[in-house]
């Protein structure tokens, strides 16, 4: 695994949120998890934005050759493939 | 004819005691044997035989081969390679069919057979039989096993989705991603869903997904139909790709009713199209919801905490301690020195940096600096050779040189005397 994924950020999150809240360290310690914190909430906000909104069809070519085009529900693709359901 | 066939094989035995009884031609085998079959043919084309299958062969020519037979007799029969490939379940040793086809003789080796045309399962539906086969069978396999399926991502940013684009299962799913988490890529491989040859092109599109190197989860699926639309999800084919896929596989066909093999293959299954779309993508709103409640927590907890800080700082400022003569000074000096450049440096980074408006501290805690406490009249000692402040008369001796450090300047003086309190 390359990076930490959502759940287990969000899992660290929640542990040095209660660690503040209990309230027990001292301001060098309380400044630290404060920073970790916010290291976290960020990279959070990142994997919850990074992918952008896309939705495409993958067509082929007369020679087989794949290549994608925006995908529009209303229009009827030119792929040949005319499924009838229900 | 057939009658006439008859007879004359019941006749056989008297042949030479009677040959002037024979009043009809003699035969050559070929002859009688193209007599037999043109008289069977012509009588027993088209016909329906119900028995028992045993004795199956399949060479590789694709024909079967298969005795078919009941209590008292058997029946040599064949199925051409094109019927055998459009029966959908297994001809196996024991199952009881109901077979169509017509007699046919096979002059060469002097034997009549049935030659099938199309062959059912008695008592049960081809499909339903096999469904049952190939669930068996891969089950056996371990196709289904538990251990093989793979984890669905938490949230996955490209999602390949493999259906029909014109059918309904595409809106729904998409319908469903919209609203639950809209910025995530998808894409879609369109195939046949249902009829001669979608099988293949379903099994192919989950191999070409998987050269990609970026999608993250596949759906593959359709809408709700017969057990004959939903057919291509129960061919061995689609099991094999989906078993064999390295992304994992959500199944999602038809109502919650229809299992099929893909759905008992797959690393998850949806009941519905659209909880193909609830299975593949969280709710984003409920995410973002929870991080910025952590992070107002997190805010929260730092501020209290300053603020407990500073007005501790504020208190031991004023107090009589602070007063008192410079050894406790310089020990609070120093520890606000420290406190200051801490609380500097951190709000420069952590909290200057989230734009949080907590600079007004920093304003604050400057009232408490050190530089402040001088200009109020108290000064700092130390001594001039190594620089070090001074906290009582240890160390020091006459003719020593001190430096006392002011608001705005310095002195250095010489030591005349030391006197102890």
């Amino acid at each position: 695994m390359k990076k930490p994924d959502f759940e287990t950020s969000l899992e660290e999150l929640e542990e040095i949120v209660g660690q503040l809240e209990t309230n027990d360290l001292t301001l060098d310690e309380t400044l630290a998890k404060y920073e970790s914190g916010i290291k976290i909430y960020r990279q959070c906000n990142l994997i919850l934005e990074k992918a952008e909104k896309k939705i495409n069809i993958l067509l082929k070519n007369s020679i087989g050759e794949n290549r994608t085009e925006k995908f529009n529900l209303k229009k009827t693709t030119n792929t040949g493939s005319s499924s009838i359901e229900e | 004819m057939l009658d006439s066939f008859l007879n004359i094989k019941t006749n056989q035995e008297s042949l030479e005691y009677f040959p002037e009884e024979i009043n009809e031609k003699f035969f050559t085998v070929s002859e009688i044997t193209r007599e037999i079959r043109t008289s069977l043919e012509h009588k027993l084309s088209n016909v329906c035989v119900i028995g028992e299958i045993s004795n199956v062969r399949k060479p590789g020519s694709g024909h079967v081969y298969l005795t078919l037979k009941d209590k008292n007799a058997q029946l040599q029969a064949v199925v051409f390679r094109n019927t055998a490939s459009r029966t959908k379940f297994e001809l196996k040793d024991g199952i009881e069919v109901v077979s169509f086809g017509s007699i046919t003789v096979y002059e060469p080796r002097g034997q009549y057979q049935l030659i099938i045309n199309k062959i059912e399962p008695k008592g049960i539906g081809a499909l339903q039989l096999a469904f049952q086969q190939l669930k068996e069978k891969l089950e056996k396999e371990g196709l289904f096993d538990h251990a093989h399926k793979k984890t669905i991502p938490f949230i996955p940013q490209k999602i390949g989705i493999v259906t029909s684009p014109t059918g309904a299962a595409i809106k729904d799913i998409l319908n469903i991603i919209e609203r639950r988490f809209a910025n995530v890529e998808i894409l879609i491989y369109p195939v046949r869903v249902q009829g001669e040859g979608a099988a293949q092109e379903i099994a192919e599109a989950i191999s070409e997904l998987n050269k990609l190197s970026d999608i993250d989860v596949i759906i593959s699926g359709r809408g709700g139909g017969s057990l004959e639309d939903l057919w291509a999800f129960n061919e061995e084919i689609v099991a094999r790709s989906i078993y064999n896929s390295r992304i994992p596989i959500i199944s999602a066909v038809g109502h919650e009713i229809d299992v099929t093999i893909a759905d008992l293959v797959a690393d998850k299954r949806a009941l519905t199209p659209s909880e193909a779309g609830e299975l593949v993508v969280p709710r984003k709103d409920l995410l973002v919801e929870k991080i910025e409640k952590f992070k107002a927590r997190l805010l929260q907890s730092l501020t209290g905490k300053l603020r407990l800080s500073k007005e501790k700082l504020v208190r031991i400022a004023n107090s009589y301690a602070m007063r008192q003569p410079f050894d406790r000074l310089n020990r609070w000096q120093q520890k606000l020195d420290e406190f200051t450049q801490r609380l500097n440096l951190n709000i420069t980074h952590a909290l200057y940096a989230e734009r949080e408006k907590l600079s007004g501290i920093a304003g604050k805690l400057e009232s408490l600096s050190p530089l402040n406490v001088l200009k109020r009249g108290y000064t700092i000692t130390t001594r001039l050779e190594d620089n070090k402040s001074l906290r009582d008369i240890k160390n020091l001796s006459k003719g020593g040189k001190i430096k006392t450090n002011l608001s705005k300047g310095s002195v250095i003086s010489e030591i005349l005397s030391i006197e102890k309190r």
